[in-house]
């Protein structure tokens, strides 16, 4: 789905998921360790793990980021006919889907499933019925998903740093005379 | 000339402790005791098979031995050997805390065999985690190299292991030393301990909250009575009394199975270590169960209860947290150890399933086809668990876990003082010089 903040680019612990600037979120082999993360918390369960393969790979849509490179469109979106993919700016492809959805409003859901889901995607679909009926999920989150987890990761450095600190000083609370680092009394025995 | 003698001495003698030290290594490598026992038979078939099985797994991928699916990309090797699992090692970290922190003296005698058993359940249970790993060889990728996810909270987690194995390391380096007699070592390694348990705490406080947060951002995945963002914190919470229910349940196996090693004093604190232990675990098992409440209600997830999901949560939660800490509070008011240990049993089951909750049951409870592991993963599973009994076995008959420290060892006065009610014959006077 390419969503503009993917969950399984934020997941990724090696970056081998990684959003595009041009906005595909592309798989490296050359970084994954296969933890599959990514699959786990992607809402729209997208990437595939080849399970049969003993050097397996993340298999995924990748927007054909390399004929974009070179400044052309997706192939599939290049070889549809009938233009039942388009590709384009979002901006334009969300007011052209806006435009077809009151053109023929009988036809079509009242939707464009991409434009809020999981914080907006780039690949985004029109459909003649709900987008239930079609085995999407319709209750994800209208928040980009890494935002889940932020709140914990801010966390981290707060306790990464005060947390020390505390403990050291509740250590040094406890200490007994005795284990002060003279063990020897002013009358020379042990205490 | 002088000089070059002295030079020629130094180096046969450098040899000759050389070679004392691999002959030491080389008799140590023995086993102590009898070989053909029924948990050996028991525990090489399973080794074998495991390790068939790996063989199967790494050359075939992971479908030839695991049930995992696209819809289930974890199943119990993550579910339990890595997330359940490290629960389970919680004990170290907190036990560290209460005797090297707080400086609960009471609570020494069960430091080191704790901190080995935590080690060796991250170096395995963790370990496990490269058999899931669908490429392990690129395992050093977020730990080398311009790789650093760090916005992933696996990254967190995959860092935190590995600097908490080494700080538990650390932590019971000095119980090597002892048994290898490096006597100097021994003594610049003790001096390391309070800062690894500083640092060890530090980092246990964040992953095992961690491996809670792994699950947030599953949220239209997980079961509504299981998901909240509060998980890091409830997987924190539970994994203290998880911890020392797996110590009171793992002391009252090893004081059978190690019964000679263990010292007299220790016999006779035992009971006051259990019971302090229990006291803790309920403490503790209150407030998660008020967490658990105070989340449940804050959720307004009351709808949910009279469902098939409903009525499993409360098995979890009433079954497995309810009733284990009232039966601690019980055995605790009597001295009860029995009921303590029946309790301490009941918590652990009780965090395999809400482990297994989260991360498996609760995961994707909607999906036609469910995950349900393999017997190939579940040998395997067992395999690491044996495998680290058999080293846990192996360290503890060499080293001092349970037993004393060797007397050169025991350099501070109060350490001197604890250990030295019996005085042997011919020590009396080494006794009287220390005493001075």
């Amino acid at each position: 789905m390419h969503c503009n903040q993917p969950a399984c680019a934020s997941a990724c612990l090696t970056k081998a998921m990684l959003k595009t600037e041009q906005g595909p979120v592309i798989w490296r082999e050359d970084k994954c360790m296969g933890c599959r993360f990514c699959m786990l918390s992607c809402p729209f369960d997208v990437p595939k793990f080849e399970y049969d393969s003993a050097i397996p790979k993340i298999q995924k849509c990748n927007l054909c980021w390399d004929r974009l490179e070179e400044g052309k469109s997706p192939a599939c979106a290049e070889a549809c006919p009938a233009e039942a993919i388009k590709f384009g700016k979002r901006r334009e492809l969300i007011e052209a889907g806006r435009a077809q959805i009151a053109k023929d409003p009988t036809n079509y859901t009242h939707h464009i499933y991409g434009e809020a889901e999981a914080g907006g995607t780039s690949y985004m679909y029109l459909a003649g019925v709900p987008f239930g009926q079609l085995g999407f999920r319709t209750d994800l989150e209208t928040i980009p998903y890494p935002e889940l987890s932020k709140d914990y990761l801010y966390a981290v450095p707060v306790v990464l740093t005060l947390w020390p600190a505390f403990l050291l000083a509740l250590s040094n609370a406890t200490k007994k005379e005795s284990d002060q680092e003279h063990y020897e009394s002013p009358d020379g025995q042990w205490k | 000339m002088n000089h070059q003698t002295d030079n020629g001495n130094k180096w046969s003698l450098l040899i000759s402790e050389a070679k004392r030290f691999g002959r030491f290594l080389l008799s140590e490598m023995k086993p102590k005791g009898k070989v053909v026992t029924p948990f050996n038979v028991f525990a090489a078939a399973v080794l074998a098979t495991a390790a068939v099985l790996l063989v199967i797994r790494f050359t075939q991928g992971l479908a030839s031995t695991t049930n995992l699916s696209q819809d289930f990309p974890w199943g119990i090797w993550i579910g339990f050997d890595v997330i359940t699992g490290v629960a389970f090692a919680g004990g170290a970290y907190v036990i560290t805390f209460m005797v090297y922190i707080l400086r609960l003296e009471k609570y020494h005698p069960i430091v080191r065999i704790t901190v080995l058993n935590g080690f060796l359940a991250y170096v395995f249970y963790a370990g496990a985690l490269l058999f899931d790993l669908g490429r392990p060889w690129k395992v050093i990728n977020p730990i080398i190299g311009n790789s650093f996810g760090v916005s992933s909270v696996m990254f967190l987690v995959a860092w935190h292991f590995m600097l908490y194995m080494i700080a538990e390391f650390i932590e019971f380096s000095p119980a090597i030393a002892e048994w290898l007699g490096w006597k100097r070592i021994r003594k610049f390694l003790g001096g390391l301990t309070l800062g690894a348990v500083i640092f060890g705490i530090t980092l246990s406080t964040l992953h095992q909250s961690g491996l809670g947060a792994l699950f947030l951002m599953a949220k239209s995945k997980i079961h509504p009575l299981w998901y909240s963002e509060f998980i890091p914190i409830l997987f924190f919470v539970s994994s203290i009394f998880a911890g020392l229910s797996m110590v009171i349940v793992e002391g009252s196996i090893s004081h059978r199975v190690f019964k000679r090693q263990i010292t007299l004093q220790h016999h006779i604190d035992h009971e006051d270590i259990v019971v302090g232990l229990a006291r803790i675990c309920a403490g503790t098992m209150y407030v998660y169960f008020f967490l658990k409440v105070l989340v449940f209600i804050h959720g307004q997830q009351w709808n949910y209860i009279n469902t098939p999901m409903g009525w499993w949560f409360l098995v979890e939660v009433v079954g497995f947290v309810l009733i284990p800490v009232r039966l601690f509070t019980q055995a605790v008011q009597f001295r009860n150890l029995s009921l303590i240990r029946v309790a301490a049993v009941l918590t652990l089951i009780g965090i395999v399933v809400n482990r297994l909750n989260v991360s498996i049951i609760a995961f994707k409870w909607y999906a036609v086809e469910r995950y349900i592991p393999s017997w190939m993963e579940l040998e395997i599973t067992l395999g690491v668990i044996v495998a680290e009994i058999l080293v846990l076995r192996w360290v503890v008959n060499r080293m001092p876990i349970l037993r004393e420290p060797p007397d050169w060892a025991l350099q501070r006065p109060e350490a001197i003082r604890k250990t030295g009610f019996v005085v042997k014959e011919g020590e009396e006077k080494q006794w009287a010089t220390i005493n001075m």
